[in-house]
């Protein structure tokens, strides 16, 4: 039987080549990590039900309030992330609170960006379920209108 | 014929059914941009219930397992009733994972069964089926997002329709390999010297593999070089495509009912709008408003959205929001020209600009709002095909006008100005080092380097402006560090799943991008190994760098000449075999990039 040898240029590629494809892998294991998230099972059997203002205006304070209704047993450590945005992407106003047993939640945001040049725009509030940072993908939103005061 | 017909669709819809209930029940997730936010989804696909999914599957596999019983009358076809009826158990008894995973089992042996062994169907034929089923769900999931653009709703992967939801699950299913595939395209010219020195031995299997490969590489690259006056119906729609839908893009994202609060997409736009005004109010003469243009490191993209502003008396947000509607084309132009340059068949530069209009390049340039970078970009292409062409032709005057070129895009935005003289300097090393070289060449390219350089030292040192040299120093010596190199995978897999809205991630692009660069490593020509340079010149960055420094590099890199290479070798082997596959290929290529511009132009606004 024919035998070959290895030359140094060769056991270094082999080496190399081993190495690379040992980080690889590693990469691959903390690329899917979180794409196994078992609690994040999307089972969460909920209805997000949301009350929002009927008009927001400018520099006073507002909340979301509402109530995650679950089928089953209200999983621990949810929290709930109401979000809302006027006009333009600057004006981002984000607050968390945590559901309480019942499912219920309030939400308090404040506007902390500069007062805009117009009597009335248009907000977009989003209200999202968590999971520690983790979204749940229940989702509720509503565009509202905003009074600028003069 | 009719049963081995039967088999081989039963096989193909058991195999791709399968795959997607297994892939469900295992509790995989996947990061989905939904309304701007990057959000951990599971991959959960439920057609009527688990229950009925599990068991329609169960009974399919136990259909096509009795078929191939009763063809082949063998002892393994009795194993895969013995499997599928396992199967049908397990969902009786609720056992969902395992039914799915013993029909996926079923399903991968049964393919292997009547091709590799019995030889009696073509895996082409059970792959056209496959690729079939494919293009239906890319076709319907299309159908669901312009439904969407029509109707509106707060979750658009669901509504009005669930549609698209299966064709994200389907393309996200193999998102965690798109870091590891990434960083094997920006390592892959490293690798070729890596295993320069394994050449198999001559005479043996391994050998004569390679020399195919060989082969038909060579044989694919002189047909994609045969000059083909006249577009084809598939180069023309491709092409077609290119130019009008991110055009089409960049207004639907201002609709109603995509922008309900009629906010602006684009990050950066703030930036450039925050600029011109502080400018617009600081400035008293037109000079002065020049001089502090000039003393920025991208006056000429400022220069524009400030001339448009003040001829067309519309503001600077209105002019930066809808200057994509003049970027994007003259984009496409400039892939087009390069990769006419490049390969001379129509169906490489239609295709390459397609996935550029389609791809993360336009979509990571919408939610950014990277003006420069796109106008730098297109300079820079137009540029290089100026010099390629300038060598080709010896011709001074092409060398005079790519070298303005490239000064524009100096003016235009550091960064591609950077990869571009970075890739130059490191091809003419290439050519230097060759036992062959040409001088002639060298001198092309020397004095190319030379008046960009002292155009760069004129800018940054002796007026004192900002400029190309002065960012990629500033980036070097504060951004690039070990510590990134060591933290690199949760960095990088931060950079595709999130940055930018995950624009960068869709999986298929850097497989296909790495194939191309085995196409363009077999073949040697300047003009490819400028592109590989170029990816070349981006690893350091890449390795070293924070998120941000990733993305501009995959940002800045050529990445969409090497997948359009990826996708004609492929498409190429396909013709091969069977040219109906091959049509079926480039329809599901372009619904795929299609379906990825809609999902993310409708996701990207709150």
């Amino acid at each position: 039987m024919k035998m070959t040898t290895l030359g140094y240029q060769q056991v270094v590629s082999l080496i190399l080549l081993n190495l690379i494809a040992l980080w690889l892998t590693y990469g691959y294991l903390v690329a899917v990590n979180p794409l196994t998230v078992k609690e994040v099972s999307g089972r969460l059997d909920c209805q997000l039900i949301v009350n929002y203002p009927e008009v927001l205006v400018y520099g006073e304070e507002f909340s979301v309030s509402g109530k995650l209704i679950c089928k089953s047993k209200m999983r621990p450590g949810l929290m709930v992330q109401a979000l809302s945005i006027c006009g333009d992407i600057h004006t981002l106003t984000v607050n968390t609170t945590i559901v309480k047993d019942d499912g219920s939640f309030n939400v308090g945001l404040e506007m902390s960006f500069p007062k805009p040049s117009v009597s009335m725009t248009q907000c977009s509030l989003t209200v999202h379920v968590i999971s520690k940072t983790v979204s749940m993908g229940l989702i509720d939103k509503k565009t509202l209108p905003m009074i600028v005061p003069s | 014929m009719f049963m081995k017909r039967f088999i081989e669709v039963l096989c193909s819809v058991l195999l791709f059914s399968s795959y997607l209930k297994f892939l469900s029940l295992s509790g995989a997730a996947s990061v989905f941009m939904i309304r701007r936010w990057s959000m951990l989804r599971p991959l959960n696909i439920v057609f009527i219930n688990d229950f009925v999914d599990c068991l329609v599957l169960a009974f399919i596999a136990l259909t096509a397992s009795i078929l191939i019983a009763y063809s082949y009358r063998t002892l393994p076809s009795i194993l895969f009733i013995i499997l599928s009826t396992l199967s049908v158990s397990s969902s009786i008894f609720t056992l969902y994972f395992y039914s799915a995973f013993l029909s996926l089992l079923t399903g991968f042996l049964t393919v292997i069964y009547v091709t590799l062994i019995k030889r009696d169907v073509k895996f082409i034929s059970i792959f056209r089926s496959i690729l079939t089923m494919l293009i239906i769900i890319e076709a319907l999931s299309m159908l669901g997002w312009i439904l969407y653009l029509i109707h509106g709703g707060i979750n658009p992967y669901t509504e009005p329709v669930p549609l698209q939801d299966l064709e994200a699950k389907i393309v996200f299913s193999i998102s965690s390999l798109t870091p590891v595939l990434a960083t094997l395209f920006m390592f892959s010219t490293v690798l070729f010297i890596i295993v320069k020195p394994l050449t198999p031995l001559e005479g043996s299997k391994p050998a004569e593999l390679l020399e195919k490969l060989k082969v038909f590489l060579r044989d694919l690259v002189k047909e994609m070089d045969q000059y083909v006056g006249r577009f084809n119906l598939s180069s023309t729609i491709l092409l077609s495509s290119a130019f009008i839908l991110p055009v089409a893009a960049i207004f639907l994202l201002y609709t109603p009912i995509v922008n309900p609060s009629n906010m602006t997409i684009s990050v950066d736009i703030a930036y450039y709008v925050n600029y011109l005004n502080q400018l617009d109010e600081s400035s008293r003469s037109g000079l002065e408003i020049l001089y502090n243009l000039l003393s920025r490191d991208r006056p000429l993209t400022l220069l524009i959205i400030y001339s448009l502003s003040h001829m067309s008396g519309i503001d600077f947000k209105t002019v930066s929001t809808y200057l994509p509607v003049i970027l994007s084309p003259l984009l496409m132009f400039s892939i087009f020209y390069l990769s006419s340059t490049l390969f001379k068949n129509k169906m490489y530069p239609s295709l390459t600009c397609y996935l550029s209009a389609t791809g993360p390049f336009t979509t990571a340039s919408l939610y950014g709002g990277f003006l420069a970078n796109w106008l730098g970009l297109s300079l820079t292409y137009l540029s290089l095909t100026l010099l390629i062409k300038s060598i080709e032709k010896d011709s001074v005057i092409l060398l005079a006008a790519s070298i303005l070129l490239s000064i524009l895009s100096h003016l235009a935005h550091p960064v591609p100005w950077n990869f571009l003289i970075a890739s130059i300097i490191l091809a003419s090393i290439l050519i230097a080092t060759d036992k062959n070289r040409d001088n002639r060449i060298l001198r092309l390219i020397g004095a190319f380097i030379i008046v960009n350089i002292m155009f760069d030292i004129l800018k940054t040192r002796v007026l004192g402006f900002s400029g190309a040299t002065q960012v990629a120093e500033s980036i070097v010596s504060t951004e690039l560090s070990l510590d990134n190199l060591i933290n690199f995978w949760p960095i990088n897999v931060f950079t595709i799943y999130f940055h930018v809205g995950g624009a960068f991630n869709l999986p298929p692009s850097y497989f296909f991008a790495l194939l191309g660069m085995i196409l363009f490593n077999f073949t040697k020509s300047l003009k490819l190994d400028i592109l590989k340079m170029w990816v070349l010149a981006g690893l350091p960055l890449y390795l070293l760098g924070p998120d941000y420094v990733q993305a501009r590099t995959l940002q800045n890199i050529p990445l969409d000449f090497f997948i359009s290479g990826g996708i004609l070798t492929v498409s190429s082997y396909l013709s091969f075999k069977d040219k109906i596959s091959s049509r079926f290929f480039i329809a599901s290529i372009y619904l795929l990039y299609l379906n990825n511009l809609l999902r993310f132009i409708v996701n990207l606004p709150f």
